[in-house]
């Protein structure tokens, strides 16, 4: 799917793409990531891992994001990361973790059955408990995400609406 | 356009412990009971939203063969289901009968779905009268699909090497050709 990030050093949309990522190209912690989407894609049931391209770049990875549907109910949102580049100061692009996020929610919109339709779960974890609580607090205001427990955060069908119309 | 700037946490949990039965009865009460806190205009506006987003993913799909191919008519009846709206009604609604309406939208039906039926569904489903009409289009593209070979005789490229030929054969002199 095409898609706008900003990039930075111009402050101008540009075009990207979310497709679904090969195994053998998603990203590593040896490559700097926090997470090995290559290792995680293959241990998790129902999933599927997308990456995020900017078009003038198509062979690197701008942001992954791994979906499942879990214990074959629940759409999750196993795993997003935005690249190292995208997180230095100053970053390369932004809106990549939001483009993500958006599809996400697009695909529990697809793929989410019955009540379950449009709901899109999600986990964080910081060290500090008031570090948690503060992270999943800018989840809610940034992305409308709703706490369920002191992991699990969930963006409801209206906010997908939102987050649909803003980023894709 | 009221973007957020990107937060550098990343989401996830290594090594993330399974979910039991407790925990998704609880997700089950908690989107239950999020759900009965929504209107019947937001939830009807979600099942609208998510058959908008199948005919979008339906037009990017460039592989869909004939037999994959989805009517106008099928995207009609998830439109219809959602709103809980009959064939008849809709049809009343937008100033024709079922049985007019289903010889434009069905694959048996004789007549070709038009312009003018594509404002009137997308105005009333609110979703723009081009996603009805790209439909139309594609399924129409793939009904050709299968004759494409019937048309590969015109070429530009044939044409104007045609031409050029009949150019070098009258810039020759007349006694070549005796």
């Amino acid at each position: 799917m095409k898609v706008k990030i900003v990039k930075v050093s111009i402050n101008e949309l540009v075009s990207a793409t979310i497709r679904k990522g090969r195994q053998n190209e998603l990203p590593s912690m040896h490559q700097g990531w926090n997470f090995s989407f290559d290792k995680h894609i293959r241990t998790l049931a129902n999933a599927t891992a997308y990456i995020l391209t900017a078009d003038e770049t198509p062979d690197e990875a701008e942001g992954c994001m791994i979906f499942q549907i879990r214990d074959k109910l629940v759409p999750y949102m196993a795993f997003v990361e935005i690249a190292p580049h995208n997180r230095a100061d100053p970053k390369k692009y932004d809106h990549v973790a939001g483009c993500l996020i958006a599809y996400a929610s697009r695909l529990s919109l697809d793929l989410g059955k019955n009540e379950y339709e449009g709901w899109l779960s999600f986990q964080v974890s910081e060290e500090k408990p008031e570090d948690q609580i503060k992270l999943m607090a800018v989840y809610s205001k940034k992305y409308g995400a709703l706490r369920y427990d002191e992991h699990t955060m969930f963006i409801g069908p209206d906010q997908a609406a939102v987050l649909i119309k803003q980023y894709l | 356009m009221n973007r957020e700037t990107d937060i550098n946490t990343p989401i996830g949990i290594e090594n993330d412990k399974p979910w039991d039965e407790n925990k998704l009865a609880g997700i089950k009460n908690f989107i239950t009971g999020e759900n009965a806190k929504r209107t019947d205009v937001q939830r009807m506006e979600t099942k609208l939203l998510a058959i908008r987003l199948k005919m979008q993913d339906y037009l990017e799909n460039e592989r869909v063969m004939l037999k994959e191919m989805h009517t106008i008519d099928n995207f009609l009846n998830l439109h219809l289901k959602a709103l809980n709206l009959s064939y008849k009604k809709f049809a009343k609604a937008i100033g024709t009968t079922d049985s007019n309406l289903k010889k434009y939208v069905t694959i048996s039906g004789n007549r070709k779905f038009n312009v003018k039926l594509a404002m009137k569904f997308g105005h009333f489903f609110n979703n723009g009268p081009h996603l009805w009409m790209r439909v139309q289009v594609k399924n129409e593209m793939i009904v050709y699909a299968k004759k494409e070979s019937e048309f590969k005789k015109y070429d530009y490229r044939k044409l104007l090497k045609e031409e050029s030929k009949q150019k070098v054969r009258k810039s020759l002199p007349a006694k070549s050709f005796a």
